[in-house]
Order: structure tokens, then C-alpha cells, then sequence
């Protein structure tokens, strides 16, 4: 049986799922195929994008970050600035416009953070679908004002308590879910990975994210960046502004990784990072690195964000690690509250923990570069749903105080 | 041959799950050998995973125990073994999730649990489109194909050209014709409502198979309908 869509990058990818969501695989690539052929979605599409979630997002000169750092310029594609605060919007509304499309009524997310399932449940109110939200018990914790959010929203919150009790185990609820109610329901994932068509649809509508940041770098700044840098947890919001630079070879992709309390621990997500436990394997419908013991099961992986704090990441990253088109790297913990507050203090934006991983790169990487070179960051998401967790890492004596990792 | 198709013979069949490991070792391999002693034709044997993501609240209570007291494939095939060694000559349907086995290596894998006696394989996040690769491993040791009942004829059509051994019926979605049913994967077989779902299940393989009849597609030696019940899930 064949796809419409190539569905492997490389060996990566493909479709590693039970028979009874083969159909409905299949179904979706069909609507997804015939939906960017329709000029009416696109617009419909677009025209939310403009007038619901407020792009295109601005592109923001970090100008005192460039001076304090002393290197490169840095610019900052602002995703924390669309509507409910991250780039995860983007491909919520674009699978919930699938969804009417194929006729469902509900749709089942999984989230970490919980911007996806933010995300996901603004789209759900917005299109008049119905939307349960799996959410691993220890992220409910510590992402507590999304749960709220997402609950006014008129989402229904599933606590899951299996396994890890995170972002992996809302995953697998949802699959779950999924496989019961298949045939009224929609699977809104959430990131760049899952069985074929997901990783395609998910970077398609985020790749929004890189054709503005290429315009605006053109426009605004008169040339393309040196160097391109994004947080990695499954991958969705480094694909899309990756996809606008990846046929400009000169422009380097960075993608940086969770790097938690650093690899010699044991204890983070890097999965590129970490040569003894990360080793291709398939996880949720997809063949890609996996973090896993040498029995084949999946490790237990940490982060300080939740949105990092993932086992997998996805396939087309693998493939683009494996070409050397894009490099991938990690921060820690540390270093990514570090670049936290150092956000906050330079340039009056609190990032998300997520988006601080990138940042931290920013940090170690600008001061080797040339003031004429210029480095693009994605901020995907804001911070306001970490500031619990922040203030119980610094503490709250510690929050006024600048703290530097490299200076 | 051979072990799958005699237990065949005796329709319906009964064919339980069980993982080992669960709640330890020893335990599993007693309860199995039990099973097997007991009336049980077929037994499918549960190689443990961390993310059994098919598999239904028991089933992954179960194996998260037989994980956290140190089960793995290397184990699962030694017991495999040592049931043989036991005297239990039923077949053995090892059950699992794909990535363990990769981890494993998958020519290694094959080859020890032929040598241990198992006689084939059920692998749910296995479906045709990816099963190539291990197909072309596993010899005549057969790699059981699910159908869906959401599956399209046609797809229905092509997996049971496939098909060696017998064919798993997958229900994985909820069944709107008995009240008691929340099916996870497989059937679920309970005293109060296995009679009205075997029916509802059967017919819709009976409905499909008439179709294939009538376009003259071969049925291919299963149109007795052998079909085996399998796996309670249920807390």
C-alpha cells in the first residue's frame, strides 16, 4: 500500500501503529493532501492566522542582549507573541480545520507544557469541537495555569498516572483514546513526530513560522542570518523556522535539546546528545533516535521544562542531524534558567523554559561570532506558565539578582 | 505442519494472554504451563514494554510490575524454553511491541525464540505497511496480521493475502452493540457479554468475507472461520 506523501525522511519516520488506526492515517493524509490543493482552506487558514492568532508575529532586534554578549546580532522571531502564546497555535488551528474537514466532532491532545493543549482547546472552542486534553499527573503540577486555561477553554483535562506521569504517557492516552473512539475522533498531535502524515502536517503548519522570519530578516534587516536556533523537544517549532532556511545552505541550523541536569547525570532529553542511551528505535508510530535502556525500553528523561522533557524527537530532525544540515546541541537546567532571567533583564520579555534553551545557546554561541554576523532565535512560547517552577529553582530572594553564565 | 494449525483443529479455540514476568519469573512460567495444562489451545505470551500503547489498563499494569522486577526478552525466551522443557507442546505467540525486539536485534531475536520454541508473532505497532523488514526474518514462523473493523475492503483484502497462521481480529474501538464493552484491543471475553460480541464480531468478518466471495477473491482454506478468543482486560 502506498502513500500519497513521502512517509519516511530518510530511514526515519514511517507508520508504526496498531491496524485499527492504519484507516484513519490514511484518511488524514488524504484530507491533508486535498485540503493544501483547496485555495478556500488555505485561505481560510491564513485568514485565522492573520485575524485569530495575530501574524505574522514580529521579528524583534535584541539589541542591549547583541551589546551585553558582544558578538553577533541577534534577532528574535516572536511566537511568544501569538495568541495563547506559543508557536503551537499555528498547527492546532490547522489540524482543527482538518478535522471539520473530515467530518469529526472531537478532538484528544496530548501536552506537556500544556501550550499544545492550550493550543488545541482554543482551536476546539474556536472551530465548535469537542476536545479532551491527557496530561501526565507530575506536568499538571508544574504547569498549573495552563491546566486552568485550558479548562476555561472547555477542554476536559485527563490526568494520566501511568508510567512517568509525563509528556510520553499523555501520549500514549492519547493513542489510546484514539484507537477507542476512532472513528468520530481526531488525534490533534502536537509536534513534529507520531506515525506518517503527522510529522509532515505539523511542519507544513509551522513552516508559517520560517517563511515570515525569512521576509522579515530580508526586509528588516537586509540579508539572511548567519545561524538559526531553536529549542528541540519533539521538534515542531524548530522545523517550522528551520523549513524557511533549509535550501539557503549557507544559513546554519542549530537545534538545541534539553539538556537537564547535563548528560553525565543520566538525567535529560538530549537524544542526540547522549551516545550510550540514545539509539534509533521506534516510539509512537515513528523510527527515529529514542532515549532507552539496552533492553529496549524507553528511559525515564528530565527537564526542567516540560515541553523538552521527552523521550523521542522527530524523524526529520534525525534525518537532518544524520545530513549535517542542522547541529544539534544541548543546555542545561542551569544554564537555560540562567538565560531565563538574562531575557528577562536585557530585553523585558520572560521567555518560556522551553524557548530559554535556545536562548542559553544565543549566549554561548554570540560572543564567538562577529558583530556583523547576525543569529535569528525562535522565542516559541512566553513564559508566564513557568514563573512557579522558576521561582522554585532561584528562589524568590534570587529573582532580582543578574546572573550570567559567561561573563 | 505444525503447532498453530493443529491447535486450529478444535474450533473455537481458546487462547489466553499472558505476560511474563508478571507478577515475577516463576510465578508466570507456573501460571502459563497451568493454562496450557488446562484447556488453553493457544497461548499468546506478553513480552513486556514501558509504552504499551494498544494494550489496555490491565495489561499495562501487569507488565509495568513484570519491568520493575527486571523481565526482559532474554528472560521471556529463557522461559519460553524452560516451558518446553516442561512438556508443554501448545503453540506460543510471543506478543510484543516492536522497539524492544529492534533493541534486541532483530535476526538474534528471530533466530532465539525459534530456538526456544516459540512459534510466532504478534506485534501491534507492526502493521503491514512496516512489516517488511521483519517478515523477510522470520522464515516460516508466522508474523500474525490484525484486521480493524475499521479497516476498507480492499486493505482487509491485501492483509489476509498476507496472512499466515490465523488472522487477529483487532478491536480496538468501542463496541456500540454491548453495553459492557470497552475493547482495547482484542476481544474481551467476559461471561455477560462474550456471546453478543463474538457475534457482532464474526458477522462483520462474515459480511466482509461474502463480499470477498462474490468478487471472486479465494478465501484461501479459512472459510470455516476458525477464531480464536483471547485476552481479558478488565480491572
Amino acid at each position: 500500500m502506498t502513500t500519497l506523501l513521502p512517509p519516511k525522511f530518510g530511514p526515519y519516520g514511517g507508520q508504526f501503529v496498531p491496524e485499527t488506526l492504519m484507516p484513519a492515517l490514511i484518511e488524514l493524509e488524504q484530507a491533508f493532501v486535498d485540503a493544501q490543493k483547496d485555495p478556500a482552506f488555505r485561505k481560510e487558514f491564513e485568514g485565522l492566522l492573520a485575524s485569530f492568532v495575530g501574524r505574522p508575529t514580529p521579528l524583534t532586534y535584541a539589541k542591549r542582549l547583541s551589546e551585553q554578549l558582544g558578538g553577533a546580532q541577534i534577532y528574535l522571531k516572536r511566537e511568544d507573541l501569538a495568541h495563547t502564546g506559543a508557536h503551537k497555535i499555528n498547527n492546532a488551528l490547522g489540524q482543527a480545520l482538518l478535522v471539520k474537514r473530515m467530518g469529526k466532532k472531537r478532538v484528544v491532545a496530548e501536552t506537556g507544557a500544556g501550550q499544545h493543549g492550550v493550543a488545541s482547546a482554543t482551536a476546539a472552542a474556536l472551530l465548535g469541537l469537542e476536545c479532551v486534553v491527557y496530561m501526565g499527573s507530575v506536568d499538571i503540577a508544574r504547569q498549573e495555569p495552563n491546566v486552568f486555561r485550558m479548562k476555561l477553554l472547555g477542554a476536559e483535562v485527563r490526568p494520566v498516572e501511568s508510567g512517568t506521569k509525563t509528556l510520553k504517557d499523555a501520549i500514549n492516552e492519547a493513542i489510546r483514546d484514539w484507537v477507542t473512539n476512532v472513528r468520530d475522533t481526531h488525534y490533534l498531535l502536537g509536534s513534529a513526530l507520531g506515525p506518517h502524515p503527522y510529522p509532515t502536517i505539523v511542519r507544513e503548519f509551522q513552516s508559517v513560522i520560517g517563511i515570515e522570519a525569512r521576509e522579515q530578516m530580508l526586509r528588516d534587516v537586509g540579508r539572511l542570518p548567519d545561524t538559526v536556533i531553536a529549542c528541540v523537544g519533539g521538534g515542531s517549532n524548530a522545523i517550522g523556522v528551520f523549513s524557511g532556511f533549509v535550501d539557503d545552505e549557507h544559513v546554519e541550523l542549530i537545534g538545541v535539546e534539553a539538556g537537564g541536569s547535563g548528560i553525565a547525570s543520566g538525567k535529560h532529553a538530549a537524544r542526540f546528545g547522549d551516545a550510550t542511551k540514545a539509539r534509533v528505535g521506534v516510539i509512537h508510530g515513528t523510527r527515529t533516535y529514542v532515549l532507552q535502556d539496552e533492553d529496549g525500553q524507553i528511559a525515564e528523561t528530565h527537564s526542567v521544562s516540560a515541553g523538552l522533557d521527552y523521550a523521542a524527537v522527530g524523524p526529520e530532525h534525525a534525518m537532518m542531524r544524520d545530513s549535517e544540515r542542522a547541529f544539534y546541541t544541548s543546555a542545561t537546567d542551569t544554564e537555560a534558567l540562567s538565560a531565563f532571567q538574562t531575557l528577562c533583564h536585557t530585553e523585558g520579555i520572560i521567555p518560556a523554559l522551553e524557548s530559554s534553551h535556545a536562548v542559553a545557546e544565543v549566549i554561548k554561541r554570540a560572543p564567538t561570532m562577529r558583530k556583523d554576523q547576525v543569529i535569528l532565535v525562535n522565542l516559541s512560547g512566553r513564559g508566564d506558565k513557568d514563573l512557579n517552577t522558576v521561582i522554585k529553582e532561584l528562589g524568590n530572594d534570587k529573582l532580582g539578582i543578574r546572573h550570567w553564565s559567561n561573563s | 505442519m505444525n503447532r498453530i494449525e493443529n491447535a486450529f483443529k478444535n474450533k473455537p479455540i481458546f487462547m489466553p494472554y499472558f505476560p511474563l514476568g508478571y507478577p515475577d519469573l516463576e510465578t508466570s512460567i507456573d501460571v502459563i504451563e497451568a493454562l496450557a495444562k488446562n484447556g488453553a489451545d493457544l497461548i499468546e505470551v506478553g513480552l513486556s514494554f514501558s509504552d504499551p500503547l494498544a494494550d489496555g489498563p490491565v495489561i499495562q499494569k501487569a507488565t509495568q510490575v513484570a519491568l520493575e522486577h527486571g523481565i526482559t526478552i532474554k528472560k521471556s525466551l529463557a522461559a519460553v524454553a524452560e516451558l518446553r522443557k516442561r512438556g508443554v507442546t501448545i503453540p506460543f505467540i510471543l506478543m510484543g511491541y516492536f522497539n524492544p525486539m529492534l533493541a534486541y536485534g532483530l535476526e538474534k531475536f528471530v533466530h532465539d525464540a525459534r530456538e526456544a520454541g516459540a512459534d510466532g508473532f504478534i506485534i501491534p505497532d507492526l502493521p503491514l505497511e512496516e512489516a517488511g523488514e521483519f517478515q523477510s526474518l522470520v522464515g516460516d514462523m508466522p508474523l500474525i496480521q490484525m484486521l480493524a473493523p475499521t479497516s476498507p475492503n480492499e486493505r482487509m483484502e491485501s492483509i489476509a493475502r498476507n496472512a499466515k497462521g490465523f488472522i487477529y481480529l483487532g478491536f480496538g474501538y468501542r463496541c456500540d452493540r454491548c453495553a459492557y464493552c470497552h475493547f482495547r484491543w482484542t476481544w474481551r471475553f467476559d461471561s455477560t457479554c462474550a456471546r453478543s460480541h463474538v457475534r457482532a464480531c464474526v458477522c462483520g468478518i462474515w459480511n466482509w468475507h461474502a463480499r470477498a466471495s462474490q468478487t471472486g477473491w479465494s478465501t484461501r482454506g479459512w472459510s470455516h472461520c476458525r477464531f480464536g478468543v483471547c485476552e481479558i482486560d478488565r480491572e
